[in-house]
């Protein structure tokens, strides 16, 4: 249930559309932006002077009731000419945004979801444009046309494209594979429709906050060439050409910098803080809160006498994460044990806690999640609340973890066998050929045909079932007591799955080692488990030896999910379904102490 | 006899081209008539995906003939394919992906019906609300983002756009293989549900047979891109003729403890002379 929760508010969070209230940073960026454009769309009417008309007695004044802003080496008013000034500034920079968004966006979409020869030729095009000088080519355009901003920031906007071209054309490579595309495919809509439909939307919150942040620079660069006096032609204003006049005064009246500097440094500001704002508000769904784990004890494990008693006994866990209302558990008042040589199944469905339990066992249970009371004692050790010093003794090494991915262990870019050698030499501290035996070992004890073949391979040169065995013998190299597996053969086809399932059969009969297999198929639990542990919302509503539970089902939650098998169905009649909720141990204990008072009242 | 809903002969398809060339299936023959149910079991690589895509025109094929519906569908240009996407649909497996994100449940089940003036808005529409009240989410669910769904929901949502427009046949590529043991019986029982109301006709993919045979008269099953059995649903599944199909049977582990020892040891035996994967 808890797990639901999660997944539903980082999805409310993701959904576009829907932008947070606006934090007020962003409120005063706005306003100044607003502030800007407003001013220069009203210059003639609103602005208290002609920005063109000197009056020399009254030059390089500091501000005055008459005067807001003062006047510059002519005595023109400042204000006038920042508003004035704003205007070729500020449509020369819109004329560049348009232009490096308008032909990313273009080139990226065509580019990324056509792929092919298209796709190379627009790569091909922007890796020559991205070669070319900017600043070189910017100089030389204005030389031509001098004074001509608009032509020189249209030029800057196109060969800044190809940024903003590659960007929206991995995200359009990345929507195009996903299976929505194929269904509106099959549903015979038209590219261009599916372009703009489906592709774009997932790419616009990227184009957003690359245009606001591609502004900024612009708004720099305009202002550079001004200075550098290439840009608008004096008389005339512009908050470039207004810093080029301020400099020439700046010992006599330095104030005259500061009113064109903050207009210039207040709008990149501005458009900085609207593009990260919104990349905040794209990404938001990705970002978990930080948490300090409330339930970390600071004493020293209790520890019993190592060697006795279950290997692993779990007491009592709960874990759960931080909101703002509260602790929300995951997983509630938990208690197992594993004896030695032991196969433990932890069956349950997505969302019951059992993956939450298993990292809870090996002491990464992740970020924004706590565990908030109970024990794991591994060996007589209690492992909660342990530092990763401590911890690091245990993982790896005394307990082993195999995931249903096993890409997910092992890297794509070294051999098998050199990377299982790392993991060797530090376990073991074996190096060289002692290791490498080691190594042919391992692949041997996980019966793949040709260890040593096997060992000079890389990730992607392995099928499925051979990456789970090579992740087994990762799992291995520590000699392990436990080896916890997560849904180890989910992912595999069936035949796969029968092999490495009679795999770790065998290796338990070995080397002597518990295996704590985490899964949602009752046939998986048949083949190789001794006993069982049944989960739901977070809590054990069953635990029982293999034989008796498939027998004597007690809860009816447990009868319910197995009746749900299909392996037990009738062709052509409605498979059993699992309606309702069920009674949990939380929730008995709650209606007996509310009985309790009301007996007692 | 009436000429089936779809008929595949020698279908063969060959992914790139030159030293890269790879075929994913060849010499295909398969049927289904109207309102059956043909499954199509097999391993990952087998080809069975590549069936369906290439049945949906997502894979074109090298060689071979289909036909749907009395007409040659094997190379539609996309007008052609527009015209028959109302009565050939498809549910994908993975009821994260099949769904745009950005999009409202309602807008994603409506789009295709206005992009293709097949309905008008107020038709689509009231024809989203009923068959979102039909797959057992309601009306309220058009308003709501795909993202706010479980994985099931999210498949009944997959379920309730293919059949937007009523079509004759629906490609099912894994449709419950990524769902909860609860939530599969409940979307299998809703696939069931709608076939017996509307007669429609299902490919359904998997590669498990203990789910496609509940669902399928006949079965196929499908072995490095080839067909290696196909037949009666529960022959196959009860007196299986090929090695092949016979394997993939006793790989299945059986939820009994007691017969699952029987199945081990037999799988085993059978193991011992079969390539180890």
């Amino acid at each position: 249930m808890s797990t639901a929760v999660i997944s539903s508010t980082s999805a409310a969070a993701k959904a576009p559309g829907k932008l947070r209230r606006p934090s007020v940073p962003v409120i005063l960026a706005l306003t100044w932006l607003v502030i800007a454009v407003g001013g220069a769309l009203l210059a003639d009417v609103v602005a208290p002077f002609d920005p063109l008309k000197q009056e020399i007695l009254q030059a390089m004044q500091t501000p005055t009731p008459e005067h807001l802003l003062g006047t510059d080496v002519l005595g023109r008013d400042v204000l006038s000419r920042l508003m004035h000034g704003a205007g070729p500034t500020l449509s020369s920079v819109a004329v560049a945004v348009v232009a490096y968004t308008g032909i990313g966006l273009v080139l990226g979409l065509i580019a990324g979801y056509s792929g092919g020869w298209t796709d190379r030729a627009v790569v091909a095009l922007t890796s020559i444009v991205i070669a070319l000088p900017v600043i070189m080519v910017l100089f030389v355009v204005l030389s031509v046309f001098r004074g001509n901003t608009w032509l020189a920031m249209l030029v800057f906007g196109v060969l800044s494209s190809p940024i903003m071209t590659l960007l929206v054309r991995s995200s359009a490579i990345a929507v195009r594979n996903e299976l929505f595309v194929d269904a509106a495919r099959v549903s015979g809509l038209s590219p261009l429709y599916i372009v703009f439909r489906h592709v774009l939307p997932r790419s616009r919150g990227l184009i957003i906050v690359q245009g606001a942040v591609f502004g900024a620079t612009a708004l720099i660069v305009e202002s550079s060439l001004s200075y550098l006096g290439f840009g608008t032609v004096p008389p005339n204003p512009s908050w470039g050409n207004m810093i080029s006049e301020a400099s020439t005064v700046i010992t006599s009246v330095p104030w005259l910098l500061v009113p064109p500097g903050a207009v210039i440094a207040l709008t990149a500001l501005s458009l900085g803080v609207i593009g990260d704002s919104l990349r905040d508000s794209v990404s938001a769904g990705w970002s978990t809160s930080k948490l300090t784990p409330s339930g970390r004890r600071t004493e020293a494990p209790r520890v019993a006498e190592a060697g006795t008693g279950p290997l692993l006994a779990v007491r009592d866990l709960s874990v759960g994460y931080h909101s703002a209302g509260g602790i929300v558990p995951i997983v509630k008042d938990v208690s197992f044990e594993i004896g030695r040589g032991e196969t433990l199944g932890l069956v349950g469905e997505s969302g019951s806690g059992k993956t939450t339990v298993a990292f809870g066992v090996l002491g990464v249970i992740g970020e924004g999640v706590a565990v908030t009371g109970g024990s794991v004692v591994f060996d007589g050790a209690d492992l909660v609340g342990q530092s990763d010093a401590v911890l690091a003794q245990y993982r790896g090494k005394r307990i082993a973890y195999i995931a249903q991915e096993p890409m997910v262990a092992l890297g794509p870019s070294h051999r098998v066998g050199d990377q299982l050698r790392e993991a060797i030499e530090l376990n073991d501290g074996l190096t060289g050929e002692a290791a490498q035996q080691r190594v042919i070992e391992l692949l041997t004890l996980v019966e793949l045909r040709d260890p040593a073949g096997s060992a000079r391979k890389y990730l992607h040169e392995l099928s499925g079932g051979m990456a789970q065995r090579v992740s087994i013998a990762f799992a291995l190299a520590g000699r392990p007591e436990l080896l916890v597996a997560d849904e180890p053969t989910t992912a595999l086809d069936v035949t796969v799955q029968a092999g490495i399932l009679g795999l770790l059969m065998r290796l338990r009969e070995q080397t002597g080692m518990s295996v704590l297999i985490i899964t949602h198929d009752w046939g998986v639990i048949a083949d190789v488990c001794d006993r069982v542990v049944v989960m739901y919302k977070g809590e054990i509503v069953e635990q029982a030896t293999a034989e008796r539970i498939f027998a004597e089902p007690q809860h009816p939650y447990t009868q319910a999910l197995l009746t749900s098998n299909p392996h037990g169905a009738q062709p052509g009649q409605d498979l059993p379904v699992i309606t309702g909720t069920f009674t949990t141990p939380s929730m008995e204990r709650a209606a007996l102490a509310g009985a309790g008072t009301g007996a007692a009242s | 006899m009436s000429e089936p809903l779809l008929s595949i002969e020698g279908l063969e398809v060959t992914y790139g081209t030159g030293r890269k060339a790879f075929t994913a299936v060849r010499g295909i023959d398969l049927e289904i008539g109207r309102g059956e149910t043909l499954g199509v079991v097999g391993e990952s690589g087998s080809g069975k995906s590549t069936v369906g895509r290439a049945i949906l025109g997502l894979a074109a094929p090298t060689a071979g003939r289909i036909r749907f519906d009395g007409q040659d569908i094997t190379r539609l240009r996309r007008s052609g394919r527009r015209a028959i996407s109302a009565d050939l649909q498809v549910v994908f497996q993975d009821p994260r992906s099949s769904l745009n994100e950005a999009k409202k449940v309602g807008d994603i089940l409506i789009e295709p019906m206005i992009a293709n003036k097949r309905l008008t808005r107020a038709q689509s529409i009231d024809r989203a609300k009923e068959l979102l009240v039909k797959v057992g989410l309601g009306e309220q669910a058009m308003d709501r983002m795909p993202g706010s769904f479980s994985g099931g929901q999210r498949q009944r949502i997959a379920i309730a756009r293919a059949l937007m427009s009523n079509p004759k046949l629906v490609v099912c590529d894994e449709p419950v293989s990524a769902l909860d043991l609860s939530v599969q019986a409940q979307i299998v029982n809703l696939f069931r549900s709608i076939q017996a109301e509307t007669g429609v006709s299902y490919l359904f993919i998997a590669h498990d047979l203990s789910i496609v045979r509940l669902l399928s008269e006949r079965i196929a099953v499908m072995s490095a891109g080839a067909i290696v059995e196909q037949g009666d649903a529960e022959e196959v599944y009860t007196k299986p003729r090929e090695a092949y199909t016979r394997r993939l049977l006793a790989a299945e582990p059986y939820p009994d403890p007691a017969i699952q020892r029987e199945r081990r040891k037999a799988w085993d035996a059978l193991a011992a002379g079969a390539p180890a994967a």
